[in-house]
């Protein structure tokens, strides 16, 4: 039974790259342009064709609906890689569609190279598919891709690979890692040919789930359907955050131990002229700022004259949002923070201790 | 250390339908299950291969942060509900992983499981969850349990292995993946809620409502029916510190400890396909990180004049 509307769809077998454009409400999200740009890259490597895909008629953040729709459809396309985000979005909706898939997933990916290792041979221990809709003709491996991930803080990275087995990899895609592609470059890129738009209309024949909820599929998964219900979706308001316009950002992270250390940052920042106060992601989850304060991937992003900061170890989603500053100053008590990699001036001290010490001396100066 | 016989895992027969007819006469009963891990705290230092890092030397470790946060907001639905609720907390680790499973029971958590591997290396998501749904799904009196009742109207137990509630932290500090819960509610069968900030449950324990974090602070809600998986972000709560009393009483109680190999945790059981590491780096520094040196105050004195110079003070 044809369980997809294929009036836009090619009836071969898409061996390619299949990038899931993030909706918010109906506007699609800039990081979208990201992953074209990463597809692109992993096409470069792989010589894969990219399908930029756009779910119409349904809020994506209903992330049960979008993955029991998409593992129809990628039964139906069969391509070797499925990017995401790296989003909120992404993360609740990519790991479970791999394994509904009985596939692979890697998140956070930061950057894509070919394998220059020869050992390209299939692991004792992998598992063969019965399922006879995907092809283990051409597999992500034989193409030879390393994904590389940060682990530990920020402190290092991981270059993933896949056992070759069983189509297709999920990837999400680490916000600020790959280049984000304008509007006209992706017009111009689609006119090349390696890159296409394609549409399609969410509605429950294109789903796994017909009108009484009941799954047309022989596995019962898709029942969760019936048990999962979104309600109200309330966004942050796009306010433009006093972090944007200020040429100093002071920011605070874990390392400054208590809330009321914060008081000490205050001073600190006020050293500096047209400056503001900043924290990374910890802080605003222990409440100690607000969100609007935060620096980050899911806060604000910025590139002020000069950058400081304090007490933070400089995990992927912090750098990300503060990597395009001027003149970074990092210090921390950590010689092997991730954070002094991206540091122009690096200071190994207690964070209090080092504030301190800063403003008696700063005071004597003027 | 010898392996249980699985009539003596927690799920016993018994204990199942006495819960299932404490549910139909409306007393209050859940059971719920955190999954906890074990992470390295102290500095990654690459082992031989470069394809890992090594647990030799003064490596330290603690509990995954959000999963503290998942095991303090389970504890707290159990004192919300009162009744015969109980959390059990299941780790998959290494020997040295008890370690967290006694801190949880010392948090409050009323039974521990531990998976035992001898894994050195990476192991991915998916296996991880495997092993934990093969565990949870192993016991017979299950499947047994669905058919003896009178459940025709009710949805089968086997869905969440027993359990109404599963909680994970939203991903590990260490590895920040986020894919163990999601992989796991699929192996379950169960509705899965990542990231989630606020919890409620409904009346008669059927429901739980949550809101979800969403970026810059948005919030989105979702209900599922039970049993549901929901993976804790950390804004949602402050753990808290075991406490003595608790921490005796866990040291009394028998981990229940399984042998990951021995339980034969098969992968066709659960089909998944594995990510591999080929090798773990340091980043590329990107900037040239002058490193000040001296003393604090020698080295707040020369970036005074930096900071001078750039004209920014």
């Amino acid at each position: 039974m044809e369980m997809i509307n294929s009036d836009n769809l090619s009836t071969e077998k898409n061996d390619g790259i299949l990038v899931i454009a993030e909706y918010i409400d109906k506007r699609m999200r800039a990081i979208t342009s990201e992953l074209v740009g990463c597809a692109l890259s992993l096409s470069d490597i792989t010589d894969l064709q990219v399908t930029l895909l756009h779910v119409r008629g349904i809020d994506h953040s209903e992330s049960e609906k979008i993955r029991s729709f998409l593992s129809s459809l990628i039964r139906e396309l069969s391509p070797s890689f499925v990017i995401m985000g790296h989003t909120s979005q992404g993360l609740d909706t990519a790991p479970g569609l791999a394994a509904r898939l009985g596939c692979g997933c890697i998140t956070g990916v930061n950057s894509i190279l070919p394998d220059e290792s020869s050992s390209l041979q299939a692991p004792a221990d992998d598992v063969t598919s019965p399922d006879r809709t995907l092809s283990t003709k051409t597999s992500p491996n034989e193409y030879g891709v390393l994904f590389s991930r940060s682990i530990f803080k920020g402190k290092m990275n991981a270059f993933m690979k896949y056992a070759p087995l069983k189509k297709p990899l999920v990837l999400t895609i680490q916000p600020g890692s790959f280049p984000a592609l304008t509007q006209n470059e992706l017009n111009e890129l689609e006119k090349t040919g390696k890159f296409k738009n394609l549409t399609l209309s969410y509605n429950q024949e294109n789903s796994a789930v017909d009108d009484k909820g009941r799954c047309r599929e022989e596995e019962s998964r898709t029942e969760i359907l019936s048990r999962i219900s979104y309600e109200e979706t309330v966004h942050s308001r796009n306010r433009q955050s006093g972090l944007q316009n200020a040429k100093v950002i002071v920011s605070a992270g874990r390392g400054i131990g208590k809330k009321e250390n914060i008081e000490q940052i205050e001073k600190f920042a006020a050293s500096f002229s047209d400056s503001a106060v900043a924290g990374s992601r910890p802080l605003i989850d222990m409440g100690w700022m607000p969100y609007d304060q935060q620096v980050g991937i899911t806060g604000t992003v910025v590139s002020p004259d000069l950058y400081i900061a304090v007490g933070i170890s400089g995990s992927s989603q912090h750098i990300a949002g503060m990597k395009n500053s001027k003149f970074i100053v990092s210090i921390n008590s950590d010689p092997n923070a991730a954070i002094f990699n991206i540091s122009d001036v690096s200071i190994v001290e207690d964070c209090l201790d080092f504030i301190t010490t800063f403003l008696e001396l700063s005071e004597k100066k003027t | 250390m010898s392996i249980k016989p699985f009539s003596d895992i927690i799920f016993k027969l018994e204990d199942r339908r006495k819960a299932a007819e404490i549910k139909k006469t409306g007393w209050k009963h859940m059971k719920i299950l955190v999954c906890i891990k074990q992470i390295l705290i102290s500095d990654p230092v690459p082992d031989r291969s470069k394809k890992w890092v090594t647990t030799e030397g003064q490596a330290s470790y603690a509990m995954n942060r959000f999963d503290e946060n998942a095991l303090e907001e389970a504890i707290s639905i159990r004192e919300r509900i009162g009744g015969d609720t109980t959390v059990d907390v299941i780790s998959v680790g290494s020997e040295s992983s008890s370690a967290v499973i006694r801190r949880g029971m010392g948090m409050g958590a009323d039974n521990g499981i531990h998976l035992i591997t001898d894994d050195s290396g990476y192991t991915d998501a998916a296996t991880t969850a495997a092993r934990m749904a093969s565990f949870l799904t192993l016991s017979d009196s299950h499947y047994e349990m669905a058919a003896d009742l009178d459940e025709k109207e009710d949805k089968p137990d086997i869905y969440g292995a027993g359990y109404d509630l599963i909680l994970t932290g939203i991903m590990s500090e260490d590895l920040m993946q986020a894919q163990v819960g999601p992989i796991l509610s699929e192996y379950l069968k169960i509705p899965c809620i990542t990231s989630v900030v606020e919890t409620s449950l409904n009346e008669t324990l059927t429901e739980i409502t949550v809101k979800r974090e969403l970026e810059g602070g948005g919030r989105q809600q979702v209900r599922a029916e039970l049993p549901a998986l929901i993976t804790i972000q950390a804004g949602i709560n402050q753990p808290r510190y075991p406490t003595l009393s608790n921490i005796l009483k866990a040291n009394k109680k028998e981990i229940l400890s399984f042998n990951a190999e021995d339980l034969s945790i098969s992968k066709k059981d659960f089909k998944h396909t594995q990510v591999k590491v080929s090798e773990i780096r340091y980043p590329v520094k990107t900037r040239s990180g002058y490193m000040l040196e001296g003393a604090v105050s020698e080295k707040a004195s020369q970036l005074i004049d930096i900071l001078n110079q750039r004209g920014v003070m």
